[in-house]
């Protein structure tokens, strides 16, 4: 196992979930919740517990990205131990995050001699990010460089196919990071966009519909069209009979491909808002 | 053969004609709207003639000596601004074919008004895309024939009217024996019945046995959306006609252009119809007045409008982007609708159709560059139609739009961002995957489809077909949603103006008790003559 190249992911990734869990040579960089005077980071609280102090106080939650300082002391620290660092940030549209983690990199580069640490906007969030850093994973020990890998994790980027819906309009309303998908927001009819993040990392409209089964059924739809496969994701707030049935039914479209499902953290709940789901198809080559 | 050809017929005489028309319409409307095969609270087809003539019998009785030409050219451009309905379209065409054959004529012999009644047939003829007998065109027909044989024979005009009229006449007798719909109900079709009532009128208008009285019909309230006042930068509202005039359409457009704008021209042979709003009238009238002689002039400043019409919403100053102009049938349908994206709505449905000119003055008073409008209703549909082809295919498209389901498929579709080509296309497909039920009243006995329905009993339907009938809502409403809903995963029931909320909610309730699959939601539709209307999907 090749340990001379590092990766470092933020917590919307959830890689506690995936098997990246007990990698050493993953790091994770948590963004933080705050709703009201309580403030947490990624992870500290479960959904239920978010979502109960919404429920209690009709507030939504807040969020913001890691400090600078994070950043700084992990990259340095790594960049200290010889490591080349990759990190692979959520979407740069829906988060500063990416943009934090390329001005702490040219700062460590500067101050460390030596330092090699890339940034990569991973275009999507959730799941699907720690599946690039899985794949990125085997990929080095095909015996890649450092620049090899950083066009390898772009590609990955390019290659994954976001669609979710959410299951009430609320939490993207106040949220404010909804581009297009604005113009629904309360409508009388109650109709949920099913949302696509463009290769720009905009959300857009990819259809609009009124039930919950015909919600998923849709998505699994508008994927179709970017088959074959070699991976798949699927990311969900408390919906985990929505997250088996759509699993099942991919597993039935695309045998053979793997799959992975996980739950996502406060810090994209705060935004989505519960029973949000979301596919991700990463395409073959 | 021996044609007279010393003048028969002058200006005023038509202009008695049409009047006489307009009033054997006033006569009629009922009988005619009583012909309706459907117990459906149809698109009246009496009262649609009867509004489309109104429009017509206004705008003549103001022409003082006039000539053939001018009445003739009057009476087509007032019916087409005026038309409601289907029929009243067709009924428009007729008008604007009588128009063509008498333009620039000062009188006319018996032999032209002969032919310009046969051009009339012709013209509503060709104005049904998809012609079906036992219908208006039918009796349309059997109108020419019997026109055209008195023409030939040299007869007096009022003998060609009689005999055009015993031959259309025997051509309605016969429309049942071609529609089994018409022969089920034991009805003619309404709308060549409408058509023997205006050439009857024509007639009794020439004879001088209707006195040319011009009384004006109430015409149904439109309401227009008012949010908000702007200022005017061309405030005067600016009509003529240029007559004798050789100019083309593309050179009056390019002069006036940059002098106003909600600029519409209209060239007929030598007569110029100009509307626009300017800044200066006296400026585009003295451009006018080179092209030829100016007539019918109107002058409004619209800020007076502004404060004496609540509808005269004000033109905007740039006209921008795409957007959809909508029918609704009712206030919480509207509400609706501008909830998922539409920027105009007119109020119409099912016997209030809005005429032509509704849909023109509120695209002209609109924001946006281009309009995609949807009718809603099966008899909207060539009325929208018409204005499309009035303003033109760079500003205007449609949705064929059948009902309510149709149009809220097409609306949810909608999206500002694409081209109006894109969205056509997005916008029809969703209509078509569209289903739709309804319980209505029955406004008549009959018998449909093998299911006797009488009057004022609940009737269901499906896609605008009737399926059942029953003397409580609730049966009716349960059976047409078994017959509809099949493999549903939401039913959405708009409730009509005179039901309270309170039933409405029962009846859902009830519903839910009858088949526990049905996921339901109720909104408040506000519209009329229907107590539900339900979008399944």
């Amino acid at each position: 196992m090749r340990n001379d190249i590092h990766i470092v992911l933020d917590s919307t990734a959830i890689m506690g979930e995936t098997p990246l869990k007990n990698d050493p040579r993953c790091h994770e960089l948590r963004l933080s919740v705050r709703h009201g005077k309580t403030e947490w980071r990624d992870g500290e609280k479960s959904l239920a517990e978010m979502f109960a102090m919404v429920e209690a106080t009709g507030e939504l939650p807040k969020t913001s990205q890691p400090p600078l300082g994070d950043f700084l002391i992990i990259f340095k620290e790594l960049a200290e131990q010889g490591k080349n660092v990759l990190m692979i940030a959520l979407d740069g549209v829906l988060s500063g995050t990416v943009q934090t983690a390329r001005l702490a990199a040219r700062q460590v580069m500067k101050e460390v001699p030596g330092a090699d640490i890339r940034v990569v906007d991973s275009l999507t969030t959730a799941n699907p990010v720690s599946g690039m850093a899985m794949a990125v994973l085997e990929y080095i020990e095909n015996g890649a460089d450092i620049d090899e890998v950083e066009t390898y994790a772009n590609d990955l980027a390019q290659r994954t196919e976001t669609f979710f819906s959410v299951d009430t309009l609320t939490y993207l309303q106040k949220g404010g990071r909804i581009g297009a998908v604005g113009a629904l927001l309360g409508n009388l009819l109650g109709i949920r966009p099913i949302v696509y993040l463009d290769k720009k990392g905009e959300l857009t409209i990819a259809d609009k519909v009124r039930t919950r089964a015909k919600t998923l059924r849709r998505m699994l739809e508008l994927g179709e069209k970017f088959a074959p496969f070699e991976a798949m994701y699927i990311a969900h707030a408390e919906a985990p009979e929505d997250a088996e049935n759509l699993k099942n039914q991919l597993m039935e479209m695309y045998p053979g491909v793997p799959i992975l499902v996980t739950g996502i953290g406060t810090v994209l709940a705060a935004h989505l808002g519960p029973k949000v789901i979301g596919i991700f198809l990463r395409r073959k080559k | 053969m021996k044609i007279k050809q010393e003048a028969a017929i002058d200006g005023s005489q038509l202009k008695m004609m049409l009047l006489g028309a307009y009033q054997s319409f006033e006569n009629n409307y009922e009988m005619i709207n009583n012909l309706n095969v459907f117990p459906v609270p149809d698109g009246d087809t009496g009262t649609n003639m009867l509004h489309t003539m109104a429009a017509v019998a206004e705008a003549v009785s103001k022409l003082e000596n006039p000539t053939i030409g001018e009445v003739g050219q009057t009476a087509a451009r007032s019916a087409i601004l005026g038309a409601r309905g289907n029929s009243g379209v067709i009924l428009s065409q007729l008008l604007h074919g009588i128009g063509k054959g008498l333009v620039g004529k000062e009188a006319a012999t018996n032999n032209e008004i002969g032919k310009a009644f046969q051009y009339g047939i012709l013209y509503a003829y060709r104005s049904v895309s998809r012609p079906v007998e036992g219908t208006i065109l039918t009796v349309a027909r059997g109108i020419a024939k019997g026109a055209y044989h008195a023409v030939r024979d040299g007869l007096e005009f009022t003998e060609v009217l009689n005999q055009a009229i015993v031959a259309g006449r025997a051509e309605l007798d016969r429309t049942p024996e071609l529609l089994p719909a018409l022969k089920e109900a034991g009805v003619v079709d309404a709308g060549g019945q409408g058509l023997i009532v205006f050439f009857e009128g024509c007639l009794a208008g020439l004879k001088g046995e209707v006195p040319p009285v011009f009384v004006s019909a109430e015409a149904p309230e439109v309401k227009f959306d008012l949010t908000e006042e702007f200022d005017l930068e061309y405030p005067y509202c600016t009509e003529f006609v240029v007559r004798d005039s050789h100019i083309e359409e593309k050179e009056v457009m390019q002069t006036l252009e940059s002098m106003g704008n909600s600029l519409i021209v209209g060239v007929v042979f030598d007569i110029v119809k100009v509307h626009i709003h300017s800044k200066n009238p006296g400026a585009v009238l003295q451009k006018a007045m080179q092209w030829g002689s100016l007539h019918d002039i109107k002058i409004d400043n619209m800020k007076d409008q502004h404060r004496e019409k609540l509808f005269a919403k004000q033109p905007a100053v740039t006209k921008a982007g795409l957007a959809v102009l909508t029918v609704a049938a009712g206030d919480g349908i509207a509400k609706i609708m501008k909830s998922i994206g539409a920027e105009e709505i007119i109020y119409g449905g099912q016997s209030m159709n809005p005429p032509v000119e509704d849909f023109v003055r509120c695209i002209e008073e609109g924001r946006a560059e281009q309009y995609i409008i949807l009718p809603n209703n099966k008899n909207i549909v060539l009325a929208v139609q018409q204005v499309k082809k009035l303003l033109g295919t760079m500003q205007i498209d449609f949705i064929p739009t059948n009902n309510l389901a149709q149009g809220l498929a097409a609306l949810v579709a909608f999206d500002k961002e694409k081209s109006m080509v894109e969205n056509v296309m997005a916008m029809r497909e969703q209509a078509k995957a569209a289903r739709s039920a309804a319980c209505s009243i029955a406004v008549r006995d009959s018998v449909v489809n093998g299911i006797k329905v009488k009057k004022d009993q609940y009737i269901g339907l499906v896609e605008e077909k009737i399926v059942c009938a029953g003397d409580q809502l609730l049966e009716v409403a349960a059976e047409t949603l078994r017959l509809a809903a099949e493999g549903a995963e939401l039913i959405s029931i708009y409730y009509g103006n005179d039901m309270p909320v309170e039933q409405a909610e029962e009846l859902v309730d009830e519903l839910k008790k009858i088949n526990g699959d049905w996921e339901i939601e109720l909104f408040d539709g506000g519209q009329p003559l229907y107590p539900l209307l339900m979008v399944i999907e």
